[in-house]
């Protein structure tokens, strides 16, 4: 299987660090028993043969092939069946202490940011011994990292949590919504949060609606590239963040990225507009249906506004107000021919409040499930969005369309990520009746009024 | 500079070379574009990148990647659709391993008696000199600890490594490097040699065997920059410089000695030479290009997975007739001398396909021979496609042309690789004479010198012939029919 991130990284990580990558039984006990431990240099004889090296991690591949690191920096895999004999050269060598930088007193700026990292590509560090990613977040790495930083703002890093944005609940959504309600209490002129790049526009959604009458802006920021090699495109998204959550106009919550595969400059979004439309590209990030609400040219230090009259405007007196609730039992399911109607039936059966549809086309259904989607109507709020996910949900078009009204199900006219985000949401704060109301207002720009020939 | 001899073993001259090959594979190493140059003038676009000095393990940059990091350089990309996908865009991640390229580079590290590991790690190897998209460039050890004879001894061979070609440079400016993207993933074959190597002569030696081994492959891509050797060279009380990129042979002595000589040159003035990375121009001179790297650069490539290499595998490789047999079997044709220099060619394969068909002797006198004289003169014989030479000898077979003629005929083409054979030659009035023609020549050298006639003077009329009909009539020719008229 290819991982379709920056790298495998993430797999390494769930591997070495919560099941410790072991090598096969045998070998662990082999190893235990002459006091080997991953680390240490070790001779390895094989027939008239040895090798030295470092031993290392098992790769999550063969377990039972011994993986060292000759001197000249080459990893190479030695069958445990033809390994002779194993000695231990040399104890691993501790870490000699990081030259100890001098903590350089920051620059007084006139504003202020917070970085709350939540994981991530761009919020890792790599072990070049293994290759593997560990969480780094401290304001140390962080200016270390990107120098630059320090010249954009007062920056105050916080780490709220350690999680890979593909296993984001809805619990996550909540401390991330509080901890920005603090932050915004504490008085700070802008918030980037660090975020995993594969669902960071269902999180981005999730914030718009959890923080009402936000007077700051707001910025997602990830990486598609880890941050251990050159080309990673952290430094430049991170650069630019913290450049809008400073210094920009406007207010509300955004998506901050690579605006194409080039470096030039990044694209600001409107948290529920955009969507992650690539597996690997820097610029996977794009509004749909619209324009990004602005770009940021990193170099120049400048931020050019696209769409400033669709946007609050920055108000640091604003009050905002915190509706950190999302109703669990939603979900989110795809139409399909062939679709099975029992898949509906399911959730219903098992108490679901709200069920957001990917319908074919302007938002259609087949027509023998249409019988399970008026049942579904009398127990659960069910909203209907488009797979095809440009242009938008009209269901008075076809007959199809109509009988979907017909039956109750409300159309959105929205993201289905964001439709689904807002769903639970909507649930979890406000009564049936407002719900429904709700899902067909505009809350936080997640409807697009216009949608225009560019786009 | 001095131009004493060197004693090279008193300096204590310490030398290892490193040779790159790019392999004439379908695809490229880690995805499927095919593993040439474009075909395309113009790029489809152009990206823009920037890269930064990454903290190795002990938190330290690396010397060699701050170096470029503090340059600021703009990198700039040429993309070209017909070679470069996202792979080499750094926006995909790498494929699987090129399986031809490994089983390629299997052949290789068995020819040069390696040990092959059970198990093949591909690794990142940090470089920020723009020249790979990533940072870093992949590379893996194929063989280990194997070595060659030479006539000064045994050399050994620490790593055979299959890795991925960097992009070209198209510009290099102070502040801008452009760069182009359909070069970059073409499967290299990486060998060095432990630092053995007793003289520059030698490293010429060791050079010449490495490179008719991967040739002997069949699989090795040809011309200009396929071939690139980097030099390891030290001497006592000096210090350790790495001149990379030489692409000819015969620099290699040259290089070599200059790098000595300079290095002898700084400690006289009491200046220790200092560790350093330094490219070599086509003089043989060479020129400081970054401090040189330290270690720690290498680091596990994870998106792809290790590859285990059984032994029943490698026992079935097959490994291609050496380079030894077929100087053997090149002799008995050509003799000595010019099988001699035709295994050491790049040609040697497109003289096994070609001699089967024309006189051999004269294939191999224009691959050696006379191809070195039309280099020698400046042309860029990389532009000479087999169909040229396979059209030349068709040609001087039938008569058509003379084989004094070829010589001109290949720099016309070198000039105008566009054209074909024909008409360079038509052009040149080259156009072999037909045997009345050459009759008619013949009878009137005949009648004007009755005297040498009555005399048998078989070279001097020969000698009137030629000046008439050089790089028209093939000598041989000439020389039966008046040998015949003598009758």
């Amino acid at each position: 299987m290819c991982c379709l991130k920056g790298s495998h990284f993430e797999i390494l990580l769930t591997f070495s660090c919560k099941l410790l990558v072991m090598y096969a039984r045998e070998i662990e006990e082999k190893l235990t028993e002459l006091g080997i431990k991953v680390g240490d240099k070790i001779k390895v004889s094989k027939e008239e043969k040895y090798y030295e090296g470092i031993l290392m991690p098992r790769s999550f591949y063969n377990p039972d092939v011994l993986v060292i690191k000759l001197a000249n920096g080459y990893n190479i895999g030695i069958e445990w069946k033809n390994i002779v004999k194993i000695e231990k050269v040399e104890e691993e060598k501790k870490k000699v202490a990081r030259v100890e930088r001098k903590e350089e007193i920051q620059e007084k700026h006139e504003k202020t940011i917070s970085i709350l990292s939540t994981g991530g590509t761009i919020a890792s560090k790599v072990d070049y011994r293994t290759g593997g990613v560990r969480p780094a977040m401290t304001a140390q790495d962080l200016f270390e990292a990107i120098p630059e930083l320090r010249e954009i703002a007062n920056i105050e890093p916080r780490t709220i949590m350690q999680v890979y944005s593909e296993s984001m609940n809805f619990e996550h959504y909540e401390k991330m919504a509080k901890e920005v309600f603090n932050e915004i209490k504490k008085g700070v002129d802008g918030i980037v949060i660090a975020h995993g790049t594969d669902t960071m526009h269902y999180s981005s959604a999730a914030l718009s609606f959890a923080v009402q009458n936000l007077g700051i802006p707001v910025v997602f920021v990830g990486a598609q590239r880890s941050s251990d090699r050159g080309s990673s495109d952290a430094a430049v998204n991170l650069i630019s963040s913290c450049l809008f959550a400073s210094q920009s106009e406007l207010a509300g919550v955004f998506i901050c990225m690579h605006e194409s595969m080039s470096d030039y400059a990044c694209a600001v979004h409107l948290g529920t507009r955009a969507r992650k439309l690539h597996a690997s590209r820097r610029d996977a990030f794009k509004s749909v249906n619209a324009k990004p609400v602005a770009r940021v040219l990193w170099r120049e230090k400048k931020i050019e506004y696209l769409c400033k009259d669709c946007v609050n405007l920055r108000d640091k007196n604003k009050e905002s107000e915190l509706f950190a609730n999302f109703e669990k039992k939603v979900a989110l399911i795809k139409l399909h021919p062939g679709f099975n109607p029992e898949i509906i039936d399911f959730l219903i059966e098992k108490s679901y409040k709200g069920i957001v549809l990917e319908g074919t086309g302007l938002g259609h259904a087949p027509e023998y499930v249409m019988h399970a989607i008026r049942n579904a109507c009398e127990h659960a709020i069910v909203c209907m969005t488009s797979q095809c996910i440009f242009g938008r949900v009209n269901l008075n078009v076809y007959y199809t369309g109509r009988d979907l009204l017909k039956a109750g199900v409300i159309p959105c006219e929205m993201l289905p990520e964001v439709a689904f985000i807002k769903l639970a949401w909507a649930l979890g704060n406000f009564s049936e009746e407002e719900v429904k109301e709700i899902m067909r207002k505009n809350v936080a720009g997640e409807i697009v009024e216009r949608i225009l020939y560019g786009e | 500079m001095g131009n004493e001899k060197l004693d090279y073993e008193k300096l204590g001259f310490k030398c290892g070379i490193e040779i790159h090959n790019r392999l004439a594979t379908k695809h490229k190493l880690f995805c499927k574009c095919p593993a040439r140059f474009s075909k395309k003038e113009k790029p489809d676009f152009i990206i823009f990148r920037k890269l930064r000095a990454v903290p190795g393990e002990t938190g330290e940059i690396d010397i060699a990647a701050e170096f470029e990091f503090l340059r600021d350089r703009d990198y700039f990309y040429h993309v070209y659709e017909d070679t470069c996908c996202l792979v080499e865009l750094d926006e995909e991640p790498p494929h699987e391993i090129n399986r031809e390229a490994l089983f390629i580079a299997l052949q290789i590290a068995k020819m040069l008696n390696c040990e092959i590991p059970d198990e093949i790690h591909v690794m990142r190897k940090t470089i920020i000199d723009g020249s790979n998209t990533s940072g870093f460039q992949r590379t893996a050890i194929i063989g280990m600890n194997g070595w060659i004879e030479t006539s000064k001894g045994k050399v050994h061979i620490p790593t055979v490594c299959l890795e991925e070609e960097s992009a070209g440079i198209v510009e290099k400016m102070e502040k801008k490097v452009v760069y182009r993207l359909d070069r970059l993933g073409i499967p290299l074959i990486e060998i060095s040699t432990a630092p053995e190597i007793k003289d520059p002569e030698h490293a010429k030696e060791v050079a010449e065997i490495l490179g008719m081994i991967v040739r002997s492959t069949g699989k090795s891509q040809r011309g200009i920059g396929v071939t690139r050797q980097d030099l390891n060279v030290s001497i006592k009380g000096g210090a350790r410089v790495e001149i990379k990129g030489v692409q000819e042979l015969e620099l290699i002595p040259k290089v070599l000695e200059f790098e000595v000589r300079r290095q002898l040159e700084l400690i006289r003035k009491g200046i220790k030479p200092q560790p350093e990375t330094r490219v070599a121009k086509p003089d043989g001179s060479t020129e400081f290009m970054r401090p040189l790297p330290g270690g720690e650069r290498m680091y596990p490539e994870t998106d792809i997975p290790p590859i285990r290499i059984p032994k029943e595998f490698i026992a079935s490789i097959p490994l291609p007739e050496t380079w030894q047999e077929k100087l053997k079997r090149f002799e008995k044709i050509i003799g000595k001398e010019l099988a001699e220099q035709i295994v050491k060619s790049e040609y040697c394969e497109w003289f096994e396909e070609l001699s089967k068909t024309f006189e051999p002797k004269l294939v191999a006198r224009t691959f050696t021979v006379i191809l070195k004289s039309v280099k020698r003169e400046g042309y860029n014989i990389a532009l000479l496609k087999k169909e040229h030479f396979s059209e030349i000898f068709k040609m001087v077979s039938n008569g058509e042309l003379a084989k004094e003629g070829i010589e001109q005929v290949l720099k016309a083409l070198c000039r105008n690789p566009e054209k074909n054979v024909k008409e360079i030659v038509k052009e040149l009035g080259l156009e072999g004479m037909n045997k009345e023609e050459l009759e008619k020549i013949i009878d009137n050298v005949f009648n004007e010198n009755p005297e040498l006639v009555k005399e048998k003077r078989f070279s001097a009329l020969m000698g009137e012939v030629m000046k008439m009909v050089r790089g028209k009539a093939d000598g041989k020719l000439v020389a039966e029919m008046i040998k015949r008229k003598f009758k």
